[in-house]
């Protein structure tokens, strides 16, 4: 233990006399946060769209309106004819074109089935079905109390007609705030790179300047090497998502509703897969480069099938069968759910089953490999 | 028991297709000051990182003070203090930091790692750099500061690789001094170089090249093996008489060394000098000087290993 004590003792020294090092551990992840955490929002607000209203009755008026008081959308051009609406939509100046037709109101009237149009802009797929969503939520209310404008004129009708009226509530973030949504994300990704990146490279890095065959010439085991290597990082890493959260929720509000210890330990077991790739990267590699480009393309692909920014309910199923090895999709969702929902690990514990299989397993291949090419 | 301090038995080693060192044999004596001497590519590296378990050999025996590098490396690891080709040290820990990192891994008692500290600054002259980062020091210090990483567990075999390879001729010679007082105090060291005046300075040597060893035994010894003569001839256009000779010998037995042109006889080729002379002469080349040289170790290091490159031109060719 005593020769670990001076390691981690002698790594920690190289990190902080490292001004570098310092500056990405403490001060990059507050502007990550702060930038990230009102940038990546999925709260769509404000879209610019166009209406061209060619009937100009009372109740193309009604539908106007209610277009354009509302904070999804923003009135950004009456047009009076087609010509324009192509060119706004191709200069990505408006979402979402709303076309109604000459005789609209009079065709509402007379009950035969007036048709609006809805063109829609989509190069961003995503904002796209959000102003289409928005859009017809608005078509909805509208027909609703078109409805029940007639059925008040007409007795006969409101005896046969029904309507269902849904009552939401939503718990756990009722805002539906995005922020309390990805801050979580953001931590466990700055946790990755900490854990992952940093011993990579610290390792590749004594292997390059030679001092790793110097460490092997001395009475010291690639285990207590590896344990030198991984405990500083992982220190840090714990104080980075301390730094993280208490940031997260100074700043940002974030209610932390669950409990701190448990956080800690599950996040323990994260670690474990992070630093256990960490290691396996670094047998992988020569250059500190090559452990910098590889680190990334893990992190990457580790972002992208996290459920971070896509759902993992939305992907091909084979897809799904690959998140199952990620260990960043069970730590956002193990953060999200005890960051929000505080639960515990009565709820929590087939996540912590998955990444301590994966952590576990990680780190033994990882020792292993290393311990192979080392000696 | 009487056991060597290094004790190689045919050791053979190949990466892929090509071998690295065929069936070395050699001893180190306790005290005893040993030179792995040849050219870049010979197997030195090879040989003293299998020495000091970094590498598995394919074939063959290490024992250090009688104990198998193979079988046992973590009690030679204590026993031998190993400075590499390459500075290994951390750049970004001071003097002072490195040499205590070290000591805490070999687990120097504190006492006596602060008394062998000062030991080690004092004769390396790096105290008043302790508090210098090791990247910032010179080349010459550099190899000061790793010698004293390697020593401050008190070794009893020193693994030298290459250590003053770089470095300047004064900072050479200082490290030879701190050597030799090594030596005194009965440290067995086994040191490569590509240099022959520092091959003379060992006790006993041995000449490797392309993973066998040629010759072996003390400096004056293996001199004394060389087999043919030198010959030294001068006049005025020196670039033309070696381009005269090499026409009449073979072109790597024909040096210019500042002044004359050294020639280079094996036995087995050896002319009548004189008659070659006349030749030189009467094709119209001006010689001033001409006279017997004594050959000195390079001489006897490329002459054999010409010759066993001849020997193996001839069974490629047989």
């Amino acid at each position: 233990m005593g020769k670990v004590f001076h390691l981690v003792k002698k790594e920690l020294k190289q990190v902080m006399r490292d001004p570098n090092m310092l500056r990405v551990i403490f001060i990059v992840p507050m502007i990550q946060l702060l930038v990230l955490g009102y940038a990546i929002t999925t709260d769509i607000k404000n879209l610019n769209i166009l209406i061209c209203d060619f009937d100009r009755s009372e109740i193309s008026r009604d539908l106007v309106d209610r277009f354009s008081h509302t904070e999804y959308f923003t009135l950004k051009e009456y047009a009076a004819s087609h010509g324009n609406i192509e060119s706004y939509l191709f200069r990505g100046k408006v979402v979402l074109a709303l076309v109604i037709p000459e005789n609209f109101g009079k065709d509402l009237e007379t009950l035969k089935q007036p048709e609006v149009q809805v063109l829609l802009d989509g190069q961003n797929s995503n904002t796209s079905a959000v102003a289409l969503g928005y859009a017809n939520r608005i078509f909805l209310q509208f027909m609703q109390d078109t409805l029940e404008k007639k059925i008040a004129r007409s007795p006969y009708l409101a005896r046969s007609v029904h309507f269902i009226e849904p009552v939401t509530r939503t718990w756990y973030n009722p805002e539906l705030k995005s922020v309390y949504y990805m801050i979580p994300g953001i931590i466990s990704i700055l946790l990755t790179i900490i854990t992952m990146l940093l011993t990579s490279l610290a390792i590749v890095k004594e292997r390059e300047i030679g001092t790793l065959e110097q460490l092997m010439v001395t009475p010291i085991t690639s285990g207590q090497i590896i344990a030198g290597k991984t405990i500083p990082f992982a220190c840090l890493g714990f104080i980075e998502m301390s730094v993280a959260m208490t940031f997260g929720v100074l700043w940002f509000k974030i209610p932390i509703v669950g409990s701190l210890p448990l956080l800690v330990f599950l996040a323990a077991t994260f670690i474990l897969a992070t630093l256990g790739l960490g290691i396996f990267i670094s047998t992988l590699v020569n250059t500190q480069q090559q452990a910098l480009f590889m680190s990334w393309s893990f992190l990457v692909t580790f972002i992208l099938l996290s459920g971070f920014f896509y759902p993992i309910e939305n992907m091909p199923e084979w897809v799904k069968t690959i998140t199952l090895f990620n260990p960043l999709r069970y730590f956002i969702e193990i953060l999200r759910e005890l960051f929000l929902k505080g639960a515990g690990i009565n709820v929590l514990w087939p996540e912590l089953a998955s990444l301590l299989t994966i952590g576990v397993s990680i780190f033994i291949l990882a020792t292993l490999r290393f311990h192979k090419r080392n000696t | 028991m009487s056991d060597k301090a290094i004790q190689v038995t045919g050791l053979k080693k190949r990466y892929d297709s090509t071998s690295a060192l065929s069936s070395v044999t050699f001893s180190v004596e306790k005290g005893e000051m040993f030179g792995l001497i040849g050219p870049d590519g010979a197997g030195k590296t090879t040989l003293i990182r299998i020495l000091t378990s970094l590498l598995d050999p394919d074939e063959g025996t290490c024992r250090l003070l009688g104990i198998s590098v193979h079988e046992d490396p973590k009690s030679i690891r204590k026993i031998i203090g190993y400075m590499p080709q390459r500075f290994s040290l951390y750049p970004d820990l001071t003097v002072g930091e490195n040499l205590r990192f070290f000591a805490d891994l070999f687990r120097v008692p504190r006492k006596e790692r602060l008394k062998k500290t000062e030991e080690l600054l004092e004769f390396s002259r790096l105290e008043p750099f302790v508090k210098r980062r090791a990247g910032a020091l010179s080349g010459g210090m550099k190899q000061k500061l790793a010698l004293s990483c390697a020593l401050i567990h008190t070794p009893e075999i020193l693994v030298l690789d290459e250590p003053t390879t770089g470095v300047d001729p004064v900072s050479r010679r200082e490290f030879w001094s701190i050597l030799k007082s090594l030596k005194k105090s009965g440290v067995s060291i086994l040191i490569t170089t590509p240099y022959m005046d520092e091959a003379e300075r060992c006790d006993r040597i041995a000449l490797i090249h392309h993973g066998e060893i040629l010759a072996m035994g003390t400096a004056r010894s293996v001199i004394d093996q060389f087999s043919g003569s030198i010959f030294s001839v001068s006049g005025p256009d020196l670039l033309g008489l070696s381009r005269w000779f090499k026409r009449q010998l073979r072109s790597d037995q024909v040096r210019i060394l500042g002044d004359r042109v050294q020639l280079n006889l094996f036995s087995s080729t050896e002319k009548n000098v004189s008659d070659l002379v006349k030749d030189a002469k009467a094709s119209g080349q001006v010689i001033d000087a001409f006279g017997r040289e004594n050959p000195e170790l390079e001489d006897t290091f490329i002459t054999l290993i010409a010759e066993r490159e001849k020997r193996n031109d001839q069974t490629i060719s047989s």
